[in-house]
């Protein structure tokens, strides 16, 4: 009786993916936007792993909104907001997680590092609250005009101003503090 | 650092990218799914014997009891759903739950719990707690037993130690002992008590007793053991009127799980899809409720209910279904 359960319920659930080829119009954005999401995760997770699996994620929910997201103004922003609200979901629950007897972590294939002469720079980005962190590579790494990030993020650009001035000020003082520390160790 | 900021995103951005073929990821979405089920059903086949200090399944066991009486082998953990207008599931993930040995006794009346979780060879590389400044020395500690520290704290409602212990044999052992209710020790008596149960469980442990005979004299009946290990995970998240509710299993967990919700607040019971289990209202609203089904391995849910949908857990946990 249980196995009957959870065969429906592999049935229901994979039926909930659509296994159509993509249409004309998706497959281009798909070609467009996959790289660019995956980049864009990877600056605010730190893991290439995940920021592939984030932006399939998205990338396979657009298609399943395909003819409601392709007539919006901009498909680009909206895969992006979804993008980003996953990264943050993700990472705001895994935190939340953490207890004194558990810890836990995402399953992932590979430990991958992009560009490692960087590592160091988004490892600080990833470790400003995760609204500064999202502003930080939607701007570095889009080079998304503050009107856009407020799109993406669903708050005002002033607001996106904000948080980028507040993560600037926090990147400033972390590079200050490793300057000071760095000039520690060697003297 | 904005500049070196500028710098790397322009290569981060020059990083080549090649989408696989969007049929492929489909697919490859599909099998996921279907591995995790599957997990779930290789996990189901094995028994869930518990090794840790020689331990046996207690006879009588509070919410764990009918795991015993009723599981059959083969039989797979409860798939739970959350059947309720307007809810949509979001998201489901495996994740890797890395738990410590633990060990969680409680009371018939549910007042008064201890747990004890086991940190092998952890003295060599943090000797004293990490957060040693809201801890201090145990006042009259035997030293042969190594070293210990307590952090006692007592809201209204409850009194909490939390003991430290460095030992000899390289180990740390981290003791959470809490009281709830009218009837509750001072701060002194309950880290003299917290102290008292963890040098017996020690002294136990040495001459072979099984952790399940190890008897306090304060009415604590051992809840569960759980090994340390690498342990399946799942977790759903649902949202519901603009808030996430988050469902969480971890396979041979019951005792971490356990211990983990009864150190939030003051825990009552509560029946969640079929089965009873614990629910605890956090300071800040973020309602805990934590169960272990009654058939199937054994495996430990955590539902965490956010304070923005408080007032509807009832509704949130009747909506809970095992499939």
């Amino acid at each position: 009786m249980h196995a009957n359960a959870r065969d429906a319920r592999v049935e229901r659930l994979s039926a909930d993916v659509h296994i159509d080829e993509p249409t004309g119009s998706f497959n281009s954005f798909y070609q467009a936007e996959y790289g660019r999401i995956v980049r864009l995760l990877y600056g605010q997770t730190g893991s290439w792993a995940v920021a592939e699996d984030i932006a399939q994620e998205a990338l396979l929910a657009a298609h399943r909104r395909w003819q409601r997201v392709e007539n919006l103004d901009r498909p680009d922003l909206w895969l992006r907001r979804v993008a980003m609200n996953r990264a943050i979901s993700v990472h705001r629950r895994l935190v939340s997680e953490v207890s004194a007897f558990t810890r836990l972590r995402r399953l992932e294939t590979q430990p991958a590092v992009a560009v490692p002469e960087d590592a160091e720079v988004w490892a600080e980005v990833q470790r400003l609250p995760r609204r500064q962190a999202a502003v930080v590579v939607l701007r570095f790494v889009e080079g998304l005009t503050y009107d856009e990030i407020g799109a993406v993020l669903g708050c005002s650009a002033e607001t996106a101003r904000t948080h980028f001035r507040r993560a600037k000020e926090r990147l400033a003082a972390s590079k200050e503090l490793r300057d000071l520390k760095g000039a520690d160790n060697h003297d | 650092m904005i500049d070196e900021l500028e710098a790397a995103g322009r290569r981060l951005a020059e990083v080549p990218v090649e989408p696989p073929l969007f049929r492929v990821l489909v697919d490859r979405r599909r099998r996921t799914l279907r591995a995790g089920l599957c997990l779930i059903l290789v996990a189901a086949g094995v028994a869930a014997s518990v090794v840790f200090f020689s331990a046996e399944r207690p006879p009588s066991m509070s919410i764990a009891q009918s795991s015993n009486e009723t599981s059959d082998s083969g039989s797979t953990g409860d798939a739970i759903d959350l059947v309720l207008a307007g809810a949509t599931l979001q998201l489901t993930e495996a994740l890797v739950a890395s738990n410590s040995d633990v060990m969680t006794w409680a009371d018939a009346a549910q007042s008064t719990f201890l747990s004890v979780s086991s940190r092998p060879r952890l003295v060599a590389v943090q000797p004293v707690p990490p957060d040693s400044e809201a801890m201090t020395p145990a006042k009259a500690f035997p030293s042969e037993h190594g070293t210990a520290w307590f952090g006692v704290s007592a809201t209204d409602t409850s009194t909490t130690a939390k003991m430290w212990w460095s030992r000899p044999d390289g180990d740390v052992w981290f003791v959470n002992a809490h009281w709830y209710g009218p009837v509750r020790p001072g701060a002194e008596a309950a880290e003299t008590r917290t102290q008292e149960w963890a040098l017996r469980l020690s002294q136990d442990r040495d001459t072979g007793t099984p952790v399940k005979e190890v008897t306090f004299g304060d009415g604590l009946v051992l809840i569960d053991v759980d090994e340390a290990g690498e342990l399946q995970s799942n977790a759903q998240v649902w949202t519901y009127n603009g808030s996430e509710i988050t469902l969480l299993s971890i396979e041979n967990s019951v005792a971490a799980g356990y211990g983990n919700v009864v150190a939030i607040g003051v825990p009552s019971r509560v029946v969640v899809a079929g089965s009873e289990g614990l629910m605890v209202t956090a300071a800040d609203g973020t309602v805990t409720v934590g169960w272990q089904p009654s058939t199937g391995p054994e495996t430990w849910y955590t539902l965490t209910i956010p304070p923005a949908l408080s007032a509807q857990k009832a509704a949130i946990i009747d909506a809970l279904i095992a499939s």
